[in-house]
């Protein structure tokens, strides 16, 4: 559980102070290290429970600190975290990045589907598409830094 | 039989739970809901935080890679020059003297910020300044930087803010503006923003707008305050029937990358004195 806050608590100052160095929105540099670290503190934490429970406290942390709007992030990681525990068990690859990215792209769908459901936002495919193909580099590469570093002994 | 009713009512409350999530979404996605005291006090405790973690890295930010305050404050000073020139202000005096008015659409009061966060969530085109309604700032104040007008804002605490960019598709239709061309003005609104660039749509075909004209605020909603450059018009087109023109408008302010903001405080009463 330790292992898992500090991992989060690493996200959210990195997630905060790298849009001060990279203009996050442009080709290959969006990023949404937060819910890219529940990828990772899935293979940590053995509980269903405690993994359900995390990622609705991280979601709330993350609405309160980020977004302004309280349940957006707590949705969004919930049916975030249920994609990844189901990918992991449908996808049966020796290839890791392969999963990491089906999940990544998942994420991003799922934060545009729900907004568009709601009316929020009008649906445009280029920008669905920017948005996905340009968040794929620095997360996975930062989902692969997490497991090397605090995954070293599983598989 | 008893299973399948089990299962439609299995789907019945799970069709309601989910009606009722996106209900509630409609309510908490708005972006003219106010902060609650508790997540305004939380939000507050952390970016304090957070600023003492990030003041290293801003540091070398500052020193290193973007524009100084000094330069940001030269840049804003000619910005405000090239929106509102000397002869607009000096008529402007004169208008005062002589209609005894102690406000004019143009009238404000500048209160300097930096961006602490940039559109982390993405899809919502807002960023994070750290200045709050302590220092001044309130909900729907314009938001400028040393390059033109870039947003307002929509949410306060004490210490921070919330500015909504222009490119959100929200801002969309509520922004007039007027477009200069032989010594006078004509009227617009801004439609949308696509691929770096404004559109100004039904503009009259008798007027004669050529590239570069400069496009700046109108002052004539309560949203900002008259004079604020938006940008250059890059070109100018026929709509799909030829009945009227659209105009391109280029912005030189890069929306991903914004670090210093300055707030306009516009003190115009609604004209009941």
């Amino acid at each position: 559980m330790i292992k898992s806050i500090i991992i989060i608590t690493l996200s959210f100052v990195l997630e905060s102070n790298l849009s001060n160095f990279i203009s996050i929105n442009t080709n290959f540099f969006n990023t949404f290290l937060v819910f890219s670290s529940l990828i990772i503190i899935e293979n940590i934490l053995e509980s269903k429970e405690s993994l359900y429970m995390l990622a609705i406290i991280t979601g709330l942390c993350y609405d309160l600190v980020f977004t302004d709007r309280v349940g957006y992030s707590i949705i969004t990681f919930l049916l975030g975290f249920i994609i990844i525990k189901n990918i992991n068990k449908i996808v049966k690859t020796k290839f890791n990045i392969i999963k990491y990215i089906i999940i990544i792209i998942s994420y991003r769908l799922i934060s545009y589907t729900i907004l568009l459901l709601i009316g929020y936002l009008s649906f445009d495919a280029l920008k669905l598409l920017h948005s996905i193909y340009s968040s794929i580099l620095l997360n996975l590469i930062y989902i692969i830094m997490l497991k090397t570093i605090f995954l070293k002994n599983k598989s | 039989m008893r299973k399948k009713k089990k299962e439609r009512k299995k789907i019945i409350i799970l069709a309601i739970v989910l009606l009722t999530i996106l209900l509630s979404l409609v309510i908490i996605v708005d972006d003219d809901r106010k902060l609650t005291k508790f997540e305004k006090v939380i939000k507050d405790g952390v970016v304090t935080l957070s600023n003492l973690v990030s003041a290293p890295f801003l540091a070398i930010k500052n020193n290193f890679f973007s524009e100084t305050k000094e330069d940001y404050q030269n840049n804003l000073e000619e910005q405000e020059n090239i929106g509102l020139n000397s002869e607009i202000l000096k008529e402007n005096e004169e208008l005062k003297k002589i209609l005894k008015l102690n406000e004019t659409l143009s009238e404000r009061e500048y209160i300097n910020a930096t961006v602490i966060n940039r559109n982390i969530a993405y899809w919502f085109n807002e960023i994070t300044i750290n200045k709050g309604h302590k220092d001044g700032i309130n909900e729907g104040m314009a938001v400028i930087n040393s390059k033109g007008l870039i947003g307002k804002i929509i949410k306060t605490s004490a210490n921070t803010s919330k500015v909504k960019l222009l490119t959100d598709e929200h801002m969309e239709d509520k922004i007039s503006v007027k477009i200069e061309y032989d010594d006078r003005f004509v009227y617009g609104l801004l439609s949308n923003y696509k691929d770096g660039e404004f559109v100004i749509n039904g503009i009259s075909n008798n007027i004669e707008i050529s590239e570069g004209a400069k496009v700046t605020t109108s002052g004539l909603t309560d949203l900002f305050p008259s004079g604020i450059l938006i940008g250059y018009v890059d070109e100018v087109a026929f709509d799909n029937f030829d009945l009227a023109k659209t105009l391109k408008v280029k912005s030189d302010i890069d929306f991903d990358d914004i670090y210093y903001v300055t707030i306009l405080n516009r003190n115009v009463d609604n004209g009941n004195d």
